[in-house]
């Protein structure tokens, strides 16, 4: 069923787009737009703490994933030290050692020995 | 819902558009009549945007550049930049969201923007239109024409009928000037009217805009359904459509199509590109987390005179973005339609989308290998290009993956 007489249904079926322009305009509309820092599921957090803590005590290799107000930003290394009065990880990764706010962290995943 | 009569609709048009961005990259040229044509090398090639200057020799766009050279022999020809023409444009959208966030792009050249919260902020809607035609000149170089009114479509005809023809390069179309100054006008120059509907209006003694506006809505919709009402709609500036910023975030379908270099006959040769296809398809579902789980195929012969092809599609059993089982999908649908016929254009698409977050695990297939086989291939076409890893059949000499990773549009980036 055409929506042409609907809402914007006019528009969106006339309309010449490049998916290439298409790809270009939502990056450009996601960098204008604020982005919302997700809210964690209370099972996420428990993933992410059994990740950091398993990290710590054995020294595995993870990738912490940061929330950032402008994109999410990957980080692999290992947790070397638990700061839980100011909320924070000290992290080693290849090129630095950096203090990372547990707020930061919205994501954690143990890397792949294979 | 706002009275239609309280909004100011306006669209900013780019005269010239890969013309003149051309211009403004090569001020040599500055005085001298240019083209942006498909593939300089060849006469053959497709003239896709020509400046005012080369337009005063008569050339057109959408002619072959070979004709364009026998009417203006001293043409500066330039190859597309793709690339280039979607940044500026995006650019312009940038200047045009400082007067309103309420701005949409209906095409690369073409943009609605509603201004209705933002006269007390920036003056009448002239005043608006002025200081943006200022302002995308200085920082882009492109001309941009303006037509205003109180919807889309209206807001449309008044850029493409009048602004584009008069000194300002700004037109306001009032709803109630319509009957006098847009109803006068042929039919064939309102939005939405093609040659074809044109001798089909002609025919019903429909010569113009006013006769559409003034023929019972029901002898319309007799004939053509949904949309002859459209039309009807058109002619009267009936339209409540919004200007949308977030049109393009919820997407029905991913596809990509091609045309071919020359006429592919045989199976073996087609199913490469099918593949390709496939690849490319699957790549942006991947990228965009999405799954689906209706594949279509579609092909056009080459002679568009005596028009061959089809399109069909087909669900499959669980939702995907695997490119082994798309291709899977595609090949089946390909060869139980396909009618031996060589064909010219090749398009895959996939569809019914959901999120690849939850997916259905099943036996025995190997499905998570091939998960993240791809997740890694996709990867290192995102660090070092579309050609860093590729099928060896795209090496074949039927494979387009190459040549394609170059262009955009089936123009170069």
């Amino acid at each position: 069923m055409t929506k042409k007489l609907q809402g914007n249904g006019l528009f969106e079926s006339s309309r010449m787009m490049l998916p290439e322009h298409r790809e270009a305009y939502l990056q450009h509309q996601q960098r204008i737009e604020r982005r919302i820092r997700p809210e964690l599921d209370s099972q996420v957090i428990e993933h992410i703490e059994r990740i950091l803590s398993q990290s710590l005590d054995g020294g595995a290799r993870i990738t912490l994933t940061l929330w950032n107000e402008s994109e999410d930003k990957k980080l692999s290394g290992k947790v070397i030290q638990f700061d839980s009065i100011r909320g924070r990880i000290r992290f080693e990764s290849v090129i630095s050692r950096t203090w990372i706010p547990f707020n930061q962290i919205i994501g954690a995943s143990a890397e792949d020995e294979s | 819902m706002p009275k239609s009569s309280s909004r100011i609709i306006m669209l900013a048009d780019c005269q010239s558009f890969y013309a003149s961005v051309e211009k403004r990259a090569h001020p040599e040229y500055a005085n001298k009549p240019l083209v942006v044509a498909g593939d300089p090398a060849r006469r053959s090639g497709i003239i896709l945007a020509a400046c005012p200057l080369a337009k005063s020799y008569g050339v057109t766009t959408a002619e072959r550049l070979g004709e364009a050279l026998a009417k203006c022999p001293d043409l500066v020809v330039i190859r597309p930049r793709m690339e280039e023409y979607i940044r500026v444009s995006l650019q312009i959208t940038e200047i045009l969201q400082s007067y309103t966030d309420l701005v949409e792009p209906y095409s690369i050249d073409e943009q609605h923007l509603d201004v209705t919260g933002s006269l007390k902020l920036f003056g009448s809607p002239e005043d608006i239109a002025r200081s943006i035609q200022q302002r995308v000149m200085q920082q882009t170089g492109v001309y941009i024409r303006v037509g205003i009114s109180s919807s889309k479509v209206v807001s449309k005809m008044a850029c493409d009928i009048f602004a584009k023809k008069n000194d300002t390069g700004i037109f306001t179309l009032p709803q109630e000037d319509l009957p006098s100054v847009l109803w006068p006008r042929p039919v064939h120059q309102m939005f939405m009217v093609g040659s074809r509907m044109t001798r089909h209006l002609y025919r019903m003694g429909i010569h113009t805009i006013g006769d559409l506006a003034n023929t019972p809505l029901s002898k319309l919709t007799a004939r053509w359904g949904v949309n002859g009402e459209v039309l009807w709609r058109i002619a009267r500036g009936i339209d409540n459509s919004p200007v949308m910023p977030g049109t393009y975030t919820h997407q029905k379908g991913i596809g990509h199509q091609m045309t071919l270099p020359r006429d592919y006959h045989t199976w073996e040769e087609i199913k490469i590109v099918l593949l390709e296809l496939s690849e490319l398809v699957c790549q942006r579902s991947r990228s965009k987390g999405l799954m689906g789980s209706v594949v279509s195929v579609g092909c056009r012969g080459a002679d568009f005179d005596m028009p061959t092809g089809f399109s069909r599609q087909m669900k499959i059993s669980d939702p995907t973005n695997i490119t082994d089982e798309v291709y899977k999908a595609a090949c089946s649908l390909f060869l139980r339609h396909w009618d031996g016929f060589p064909i010219r254009s090749l398009g895959v698409s996939l569809t019914d989308l959901s999120p690849d977050t939850t997916y259905q695990l099943t036996w025995f297939d190997g499905r998570e290998k091939k998960r993240e086989l791809e997740k890694t291939t996709d990867d290192l076409k995102r660090k070092f290009g579309d050609t860093a890893i590729m099928r060896a059949s795209s090496l074949m000499a039927a494979g387009q993956a190459k040549d394609r990773s170059h262009k955009i549009g089936g123009h170069y980036k």
